[in-house]
């Protein structure tokens, strides 16, 4: 069972939210700024999180934070950026042990709090607002091989081309961590604006989840939140396109495996039941070990060592991903279209039908069971303006019928296909 | 039918498991988790990878085994004549799957609900093989795209790489999946032998956490597993000398960045010493440059080490390596200063402030996996291969001093048996 989510108001256009659950044994503390991804602002905003990682005013020392958190039983912080539907966010997190498990009866959930809140809106800037010159060269540098590092693995290096190729020119397609030409041209004079751009304009999202005591931890926040000079900017939607032309293209690279992506646009869902509708489609289809993809592409035809689908919500796209020997790219792909007709017509038994709504089913009943997972799912509830429990999202799932997904699978355009193949890199 | 169970609990954290000791031969440890809403089981055997040179009761002599058998038989055991294991599992709705480790192989599932429909599937597709010469045949293209796929993968290549750099004869140095020729050689008959000798209820064991019913574990046993034979097997002693191969080996990938493992190569003990011995070797790892270390804010300032910089202690039956891994554009420079930090550990000792921060680092890592439902299992599933309670692991780390730390580096670590692996662009 998930506890409920405890949502308040706690300054302007700053909430707190909190799950308490007793059988932890250490609490998670985030704090996302949530803001528009825009692609002029995207690479400066990510560099943020890395250098709020270095220090702070009560901590301004990389060596010493980093004993201070290893002092506190290992206690993990993490800084870095995501990206949702159309919204950049910014999370630095901590996770730590509980008080009942502080060998020295520390008061744990107080003092990560206020260390959390240091690290976010009282960075050690110097006398002009500067974060150290030392922090903006290694974090951009770092930012810099981050953005490259795509290349390291090549599952998700091709999706990442695939949907560059769909989403060039909508919010979307903004890289996660920017871009290396705007990375090279962040300043300290833009970095620091960009901090106090996000703490000023972003919505201010706190997640706390674990046994502990969140009031304390609220009051830590609200108390520092209530400080700061705030003009949250208004979010919009970012609009789903539901059609483009069809765009392929291919890379060369020093590889032994070929990987296929194909990514088919759903359009923008009018519905929660048609969004439903499209998460059935794709789990049947590509995401068990016993779907359509799988049984058929691997399992049967030997096609490929992995053949996957999953659809992402925020952004109305089905991505199918496959990694395949060079020369069966024509017959692979063939078969990957085909099974999406068959979908659409009908072609799949009451069993595979009720199986895969039993493993989606099975999965929404884990989310409680880890911290992490406990706040990416509220979380991403948040974001996207829907917060539902995963019962009632699994309530919701079980409405689907065999029709729906047909629907859902008749709508699905192939948008992008991109291939990696063998040989010298271009 | 009952069982005598015994009841073995944590003081520390609070937490307690079970252990039944099945007249089938198998062993069972259960640890219900209140609170939780998944349980996952993963039942498997103390033998993977570095098997490949074993003798038996039958056959009297050693007997050598292609590369990757392990794996293909784990591939294959999800067969049977009517259908796979995953069709089964997907009317219970489980999430299912499998792995092949160095010395070890589990099946495994999670759920929430239908468990007893899923415990029973996952003891009876395992305890019934069935290969075919066609359903082997079949498995050689799948497991070639497997493979590639490693070769492929920067992260595999360098750790591989590293181990053929760190190990004369282990068989530990040994790609998983083996090779597309190593993988021709396996017949049916011959996973029919491999599993006979190994997957013998004596050499296995299951494990279970978090939200189940412990008698519908027992009923399920009770139905499905037949009473095993007497288990003798014999592994081939490797005769690992101390050295190293090399102390440098590099590939070109495309990379953005190099990648680099460094691996300090430890002195195996018995498998249980190896375990227990990696808690303290952790917390000495920690010590030597975790990210409140003067040395790893030296390398870090200089922009030779990176956030992706991380460490491991890699230690199973008769192996146990330090792993330091991580991004950089001077790998050379980063091994000689770790190599030269160990050595002035290992001879001056670790000053008590870093004892303390690299201490309670390890124990909140060990409290922290006690609160997860796959931490649970995989621990005691891992601990019971080298006959480890698992709560003995977090009392290691607590009850560890610096001196104790220090003397088992220094009886299983010598700075220069190490070696440093890179990926190039």
């Amino acid at each position: 069972m998930l506890g409920t989510l405890n949502r308040k108001e706690i300054g302007k256009g700053a909430y707190m939210n909190f799950v308490n659950d007793k059988k932890f044994k250490s609490d998670r503390i985030s704090l996302c700024l949530v803001t528009p991804l825009e692609k002029e602002k995207a690479t400066v905003n990510a560099l943020v999180p890395f250098v709020l990682r270095k220090g702070c005013k009560s901590c301004p020392d990389f060596t010493m934070l980093n004993k201070k958190l290893a002092e506190m039983y290992g206690a993990i912080l993490d800084a870095d950026v995501a990206k949702h539907g159309g919204s950049q966010i910014i999370e630095v997190s901590i996770q730590f042990t509980d008080d009942r498990f502080a060998i020295g009866g520390e008061n744990m959930v107080e003092t990560a709090a206020k260390l959390l809140s240091d690290i976010v809106f009282e960075p050690n800037l110097d006398e002009n607002g500067h974060f150290p010159e030392i922090d903006l060269e290694l974090e951009r540098e770092y930012l810099i091989d981050t953005i490259e590092s795509d290349l390291n693995e090549k599952r998700g290096y091709a999706i990442g081309k695939a949907l560059g190729l769909v989403f060039e020119n909508e919010p979307f397609g903004v890289k996660r961590y920017g871009y290396v030409d705007d990375a090279k041209a962040i300043t300290a004079e833009s970095l620091a604006k960009a901090w106090r751009e996000l703490v000023k304009t972003s919505r201010i999202e706190v997640f706390f989840a674990g046994p502990g005591d969140a009031a304390s931890a609220e009051k830590v926040f609200e108390e520092r939140i209530s400080a700061l000079e705030r003009e949250p900017i208004e979010e919009k939607e970012t609009e789903i396109v539901a059609y483009s032309e069809l765009k392929e293209t291919e890379e060369s690279m020093d590889i032994v495996q070929g990987k296929l992506v194909m990514i088919f646009r759903m359009g923008a869902p009018k519905t929660e039941h048609e969004k439903n509708s499209a998460r059935v489609l794709s789990a049947l289809y590509g995401g068990t070990a016993f779907s359509k993809l799988f049984m058929n592409v691997r399992e049967k035809m030997s096609l490929c060592y992995y053949a996957d689908s999953h659809f992402e919500r925020s952004s109305g796209v089905l991505i199918v991903d496959c990694g395949i020997e060079f020369e069966n790219r024509e017959a692979a792909q063939k078969e990957i279209i085909r099974q999406l007709e068959l979908v659409a017509e009908g072609d799949f038994t009451d069993e595979e039908f009720e199986n895969t709504e039993g493993a989606i089913a099975n999965s929404l009943g884990s989310v409680g069971d880890t911290l992490y997972s406990v706040e990416g799912w509220y979380m991403s509830g948040i974001v996207e303006n829907n917060v539902v429990t995963p019962e009632e999202d699994a309530k919701a799932i079980a409405e689907i019928t065999k029709e729906d997904v047909m629907k859902s699978a008749e709508k699905a355009k192939l948008a992008a296909v991109f291939f990696l193949k063998g040989g010298e890199n271009a | 039918m009952s069982y005598q169970m015994t009841k073995i609990e944590s003081k520390r954290l609070g937490d307690c498991y079970y252990k039944v000791e099945h007249p089938s031969g198998l062993t069972i440890l259960m640890a219900p988790m209140e609170g939780f809403s998944t349980a996952y089981a993963m039942f498997g055997t103390a033998y993977g990878s570095i098997d490949t040179c074993i003798k038996t009761a039958e056959n009297g002599e050693f007997v050598k085994l292609p590369e990757g058998i392990a794996h293909y038989l784990e591939h294959k055991l999800f067969e049977s004549e009517e259908c796979s294991a995953f069709e089964r599992y997907a009317k219970t709705g489980a999430n299912a799957n499998a792995f092949t480790a160095f010395d070890r192989t589990a099946y495994l599932f999670a759920c929430s609900d239908k468990f007893e429909e899923s415990i029973e599937i996952l003891l009876d597709f395992v305890t019934h093989p069935y290969f075919t010469p066609e359903t082997v045949a079949k498995e050689q293209g799948i497991i070639g795209q497997e493979i590639r796929m490693y070769d492929d993968s920067a992260d595999w290549r360098v750790l591989f790489n590293l181990l053929g750099a760190l190990y004369h004869k282990n068989p530990v140095k040994i790609d998983i999946a083996g090779t597309v020729e190593s993988i021709a050689e396996i017949t049916a008959d011959l996973l029919y032998d491999c599993y006979n000798t190994f997957y013998n209820l004596h050499n296995m064991v299951l494990t279970v956490a978090g939200k189940f019913d412990m008698d519908a574990v027992l009923k399920a046993a009770d139905k499905v597993l037949k009473p095993a034979e007497d288990f003798y097997l014999e592994r081939a002693v490797c005769d690992e000398p101390e050295e190293v191969v090399e102390n440098y080996v590099e590939q070109h990938l495309p990379v953005s960045v190099p990648m680099f493992n460094i691996g300090f190569k430890g002195k195996t003990g018995t498998e249980a010493e190896n375990f227990c011995g990696s808690i303290l070797d952790e917390i000495f790892v920690e010590a030597l440059c975790d990210d409140f270390t003067k040395v790893y804010r030296e390398l870090y300032d200089e922009g030779i080490i990176n956030a992706t910089f991380g460490s491991e202690v890699f230690c199973g039956r008769d192996y146990i390596s330090i792993f330091l891994s991580g991004e950089s554009r001077e790998p050379e420079k980063v091994y000689a200063r770790l190599k030269e930090e160990f050595e002035h550990l290992l001879e001056h000792g670790i000053p008590e402030d870093v004892f303390a921060c690299a201490q309670r680092s390890v124990y909140g890592h060990y409290m922290r996996s006690s609160e997860r439902v796959t931490g649970v299992a995989t621990s005691l599933f891992n601990c019971h291969f080298p006959g480890v309670d698992m709560y003995e692991l977090i009392d290691i780390a607590a009850n560890a001093t610096p001196e104790s730390v220090i003397e088992r580096a220094k009886a299983t670590y010598h700075p220069e048996n190490s070696a440093l692996s890179v990926i190039k662009p």
